[in-house]
């Protein structure tokens, strides 16, 4: 990627060079053009068409139809909101608690990396085992959160059916599975960061929160925005929890755009609308990652590097 | 997608590797020793497999047939079956699925026609309930599937309460009328209210998760008067039998568990199960498992009755033989003996299973038994449970199974669930629906759906049923 | 420095709020693991039990046999290793040319890491239809090959960096003494890169292991992995949540033993290169 090209210019390669740098890339370039190049193709040729994969009548040409339906469509925008949710989720609070558990663990004498391994867990285990887990956190009756919350008289909530909790429920778990990876890869910036600077930062006389606005999170930018990169387009893809917690419910409250855009195409069987949502997110995830790969570029380092 | 061979040694608690070991075994060689033909069976995950298991040695036995159980998750079903059947998947012989997917199916050619198999072993169709023999397995005059579990909802209820003199006093004073099984929506509403005394007791409970909500609101809608559509495909819930009938379910949460938008099929069994619960409208197996000590704290103290008016008929499960099978005749073969008089009568009142009858002749008391034989409820209560099964279906409501069935009626799902859940007004969300269903209806062809819908509706007539 | 009362307070209740974190984080995978020793009975119970009477091993025979978990343990294994291997190869073919000669430009770099965000969703249906037209449907070949595909952009993303960070004038003066570019790659850069090799492996090997959508979409009886098995469970109505438990405990346990094993190289190898 682009932003973390180093500063040399690139060398020109010779004849024997280029086809050795060719040879190696073919393998991915093959993989790419059947799996990449070819269902974004067929994606994009589907969804000018009016394909319903369950009806015997023959797909005809629609021009931008499907993509003129999602503007009247209300459940296209209620799934724009839920994944907007989870965004915001994710800058506002995954990212500020992945980087006070970061410094926290940082902090930690010898066995940092192993704490921040076990922290790890839940992002490691698979989400359908994710989502069980948390199918037998939320239950109502027999749920052991219940229960505490209940022996403190604060209620019985039910959690992922009711209106107004399924979506924070949701956004819990998704908080409890991937803020580790977050703090995983801040930890690793951290421990990259230059100690010379932090110390002399610290014989100035700063204090802490001076190194920390001035010195550290700068250095630590090009990471934030990495993880901030991985996160926020992956929560786009946010799926299974929703699948098997949810389904999408109570009504289209958890349904985001991910969800939404696999009813259209396996459960209604609606090739073409279905299509024209994935075309939409591909576009509106590929102008994010460009904007957001602004911000992994590495600051000036030149005097300390 | 889990496989089970259903032959061969049963797993017993050898061990973990044990366990391991063998199922490697069984995995590298499904036909065993014999050379059994294998017939894949592709059923919900579940309870629903049982009486394949059940059945598999008389399978192999009578037949030479090996049976291969795919199970399917049940939610994913439809979406795994069209997405395999329409690249002509070899993958399955016998489809197990709901009739609302026989539309759609025939329609796209997935299924065998099954008529000329019927020489090789009689199918028995002339015990059929009406609803079963016509409607529900043929299209055009050919018999596309065979029944494997005839459903339909109705009401359970408390005996102990509902006659109770105390509490006939107390509900004639408060309702000055007598205290006894509803048979209005109206009247169930009152005694809904009557007999939720929270925390112990709740009036009902009803499914209310997405999935299912959608047949609570048929069958008060259907017993209202209401059609799923008029002759014109206008759809028929954007009425006042609509309106109603989803105020209705809406005002019913007041009566029932605080987590009654958590209740699905498991827990509205055991809401009433454990005593909890006054009335609740149930699948026709509620019955079973109420009576069996196992399962139950109500034994000997529920009654069962048909729905008001009408009781809808969600669900139920067909058999039937893939097009792309390439053993049509030993699918064919399968799919009959499961549902031959003697075999069906053996599953159809088993409290482990979900299924539940279709033929004529299992609607006796005496025929109430388990797999193995054994009464699985007192006579009386028998008597009381299958008559209620008999009356239900003289007044039931078909579920839609026209091409298009599993759209229409998911959508619907969708916007009754919103209504529960308190985001849509109950007359904003069958607006909207109906908006849904009405492009539902032009995606689909006009034409071709009103013909689909009207010939459907007619098959309901020839047989003497009420539509 | 000596260390103050106060600065070694400061240190005990760092280590106390740590533990604190990591024990509320782990809370719903004990959870898991008690349910998976539980006895029938204590499954389900009001008020819950938060420790069995006595350790039931029975779920794991039932997981692993009635329930299909040792195919699925088998399948996942196979699905797994061969994904990762296969994306290692190619990955690090592609992370090298593009870190070490700018193959293709900003462009081709840019193309490839927005595979990776591609929304598994958007492409399921083409992906579909492509397996079909070859007969892959239900093929581990199918499920290895997609999973390659989603692995190959993050190692190359994560390692173009390493190679453009290690100094080239090993790899010339190789050249320059006969060595083949072939061996210059293989004997030098790949062996330093090697933290950073060994982290993306882990996490391809997780990511295949764990991976629901497309298997759920892919694959039917022939192959069939632990994600796809779970949610089968969760259905019907005596769900068998100690069996359940125990399968999701195996589908766990390999990929939580392998992070720890390698541990040391998680940290090392996802700085990016970002910061030095």
């Amino acid at each position: 990627m682009h932003a973390v090209v180093r500063r040399k210019p690139a060398p020109a390669l010779s004849g024997a060079r280029r086809r050795f740098a060719w040879w190696l890339m073919a393998p991915t370039l093959a993989m790419f053009a059947a799996n990449a190049v070819f269902p974004l193709l067929y994606a994009l040729d589907v969804s000018v068409r009016n394909y319903q994969l369950l009806i015997p009548i023959p797909a005809q040409f629609v021009g931008l139809a499907n993509y003129a339906r999602v503007l009247s469509d209300p459940l296209f925008w209620s799934s724009v909101e839920v994944t907007l949710w989870f965004i915001a989720a994710v800058v506002f609070l995954q990212l500020p608690a992945a980087l006070g558990l970061a410094l926290l663990f940082n902090g930690l004498p010898r066995w940092a990396g192993i704490a921040v391994t076990v922290l790890l867990v839940p992002t490691i285990i698979a989400p359908s085992v994710v989502g069980f887990q948390w199918a037998q956190i939320y239950n109502y009756q027999f749920g052991p959160l219940n229960y505490l919350l209940g022996l403190a008289g604060l209620g019985h909530p039910v959690w992922t059916a009711s209106p107004s909790l399924a979506l924070p429920s949701l956004l819990a778990i998704d908080f409890w599975e991937w803020t580790p990876f977050l703090v995983l890869l801040l930890f690793a910036g951290l421990s990259a960061l230059p100690p010379d600077v932090l110390e002399a930062a610290r014989v100035d006389g700063s204090n802490w929160s001076q190194v920390f606005w001035r010195i550290m999170l700068p250095l630590l930018r090009p990471v934030i925005g990495i993880a901030l990169l991985l996160r926020v387009l992956m929560s786009f893809k946010t799926f299974d929890i929703i699948y098997i917690l949810t389904a999408g419910g109570p009504g289209a409250a958890t349904e985001n755009l991910a969800y939404y855009t696999y009813i259209q195409g396996f459960r209604y069987f609606n090739l073409g609308y279905a299509s024209a949502l994935a075309i939409i997110q591909l576009v509106v995830v590929a102008v994010l990652a460009k904007a957001l790969i602004g911000l992994t570029r590495r600051p000036g380092l030149a005097s300390v590097s | 997608m889990n496989r089970t061979i259903l032959t061969g040694p049963a797993i017993s608690r050898r061990g973990v590797l044990g366990a391991g070991l063998s199922m490697l075994a069984l995995g590298a060689d499904p036909r065993g020793a014999a050379a059994a033909t294998t017939v894949h069976i592709e059923c919900d995950a579940g309870q629903n497999e049982l009486p394949f298991r059940w059945q598999a040695s008389a399978l192999e036995a009578t037949y030479g047939i090996a049976p291969d159980l795919v199970s399917l998750p049940f939610v994913g079903q439809y979406e795994k079956l069209v997405t395999d059947l329409t690249s002509r998947s070899d993958a399955y012989d016998v489809l197990v699925f709901p009739p609302y997917f026989l539309g759609d199916f025939q329609a796209l050619g997935f299924l065998r026609e099954l008529d000329p198999y019927f020489s090789i072993i009689d199918p028995q169709l002339a015990d059929y309930l009406p609803v079963y023999r016509d409607p529900v397995i043929k299209r055009d005059g050919k018999t596309y599937a065979l029944m494997y579990d005839g459903d339909l909802l109705q009401v359970c209820y408390r005996t102990d309460l509902f006659e109770d003199p105390k509490e006939k006093v107390a509900f004639r004073q408060k309702y000055g009328q007598d205290l006894a099984v509803p048979t209005t929506w109206v009247d169930f509403m009152k005694v809904a209210e009557f007999f939720n005394r929270p925390p112990n007791l709740y009036g009902t409970a009803f499914y209310a998760q997405r999935g299912f909500c959608y047949a609570w609101f048929v069958n008060i809608f259907a017993g209202l008067g209401g059609h799923w559509f008029d002759a014109k495909m206008n759809p028929g819930i954007k009425s006042d039998a609509g309106y109603k009938a989803l105020s209705l379910l809406v005002e019913m949460k007041k009566y029932a568990p605080p987590n009654i938008l958590q209740i699905d099929y498991p827990t509205l069994n055991q809401v009433f199960l454990d005593g909890s619960t006054a009335i609740v409208v149930q699948w026709d197996d509620l019955p079973l498992k109420c009576e069996n000590p196992a399962m139950s704290k109500v034994v000997g103290k529920s009654g069962f009755a048909p729905c008001p008016q009408r009781s809808y008929m969600p669900y139920s499960r067909v058999m039937a033989v893939s097009a792309f099978s390439k053993n049509p005749e030993e699918a064919y073969k399968v799919a009959v003996h499961m549902q031959l008089p003697d075999v069906g009568i053996t599953y159809v009142y088993d409290p482990e299973c979900g299924e539940d009858p279709y033929r004529e002749s299992y609607l006796k008391a005496s025929a109430v038994k388990n797999h193995l034989g054994q009464p699985t409820m007192s006579a009386a209560a028998a008597a009381n449970y299958v008559d209620a099964i008999r009356n239900g279906l003289k007044a039931g409501y078909p579920e839609l199974s026209i091409p298009g069935a599993p759209r229409y009626i998911d959508i619907l799902d969708l916007y009754v669930n919103q209504a529960l859940a308190g985001s849509l007004s109950p007359k904003a969300a069958l607006d909207a629906c109906a908006g849904e269903w009405a492009s539902i209806t032009a995606a689909e062809g006009q034409d071709r759906i009103t013909k689909a819908y009207a010939d459907w509706v007619d098959s309901f007539h020839k047989v003497g049923l009420t539509y | 420095m000596i260390p103050t009362f106060g600065a070694s307070f400061r240190r005990g209740l760092r280590a106390f709020a740590a533990f604190l974190v990591l024990f509320v984080f782990l809370c719903p995978v004990l959870w898991m693991l008690i349910t998976a020793i539980k006895p029938p009975g204590e499954w389900l119970n009001s008020p819950p039990i938060f420790w069995p009477s006595n350790i039931d091993l029975g779920n794991f025979t039932e997981a692993l046999g009635r329930w299909g978990g040792f195919k699925g343990l088998v399948d996942s294994l196979a699905v797994a290793s061969g994904a990762t291997l296969l994306s290692l190869v190619v990955g690090v073919f592609a992370a090298y040319s593009l870190g070490r000669f700018r193959t293709g430009g900003e462009t081709l770099s840019f193309s490839i890491l927005s595979v990776l965000f591609m929304p598994p969703v958007a492409v399921a249906v083409p992906m579909y239809l492509f397996w079909r037209a070859f007969g892959l449907l239900d093929s581990f070949t199918a499920l290895i090959l997609q999973y390659t595909v989603f692995n190959v952009p993050f190692i190359c993303w994560v390692l173009k960096s390493f190679f453009e960070d290690i100094d080239p004038t090993m790899e010339e003066s190789a050249l320059v003494n006969g060595a083949t570019r072939w061996r210059a790659f293989v004997d030098i850069a790949v062996p330093l890169a090697r933290p950073a090799i060994v982290a993306v492996a882990l996490l391809s090997f997780i990511f295949s292991w764990n991976e629901f959508f497309f298997a759920v979409i892919l694959t039917r009886a022939r192959v069939t992995t632990l994600p796809v098995i779970l949610p089968t469970l969760m259905e019907g109505h005596d769900i068998r949540w100690g069996s359940i438990a125990a399968i999701a405990t195996i589908a766990a346990l390999p990929v939580i033993a392998l992070t720890f094993a390698l541990q040391r190289y998680l940290v090392r190898g996802l700085s990016f290169g970002a910061i030095r």
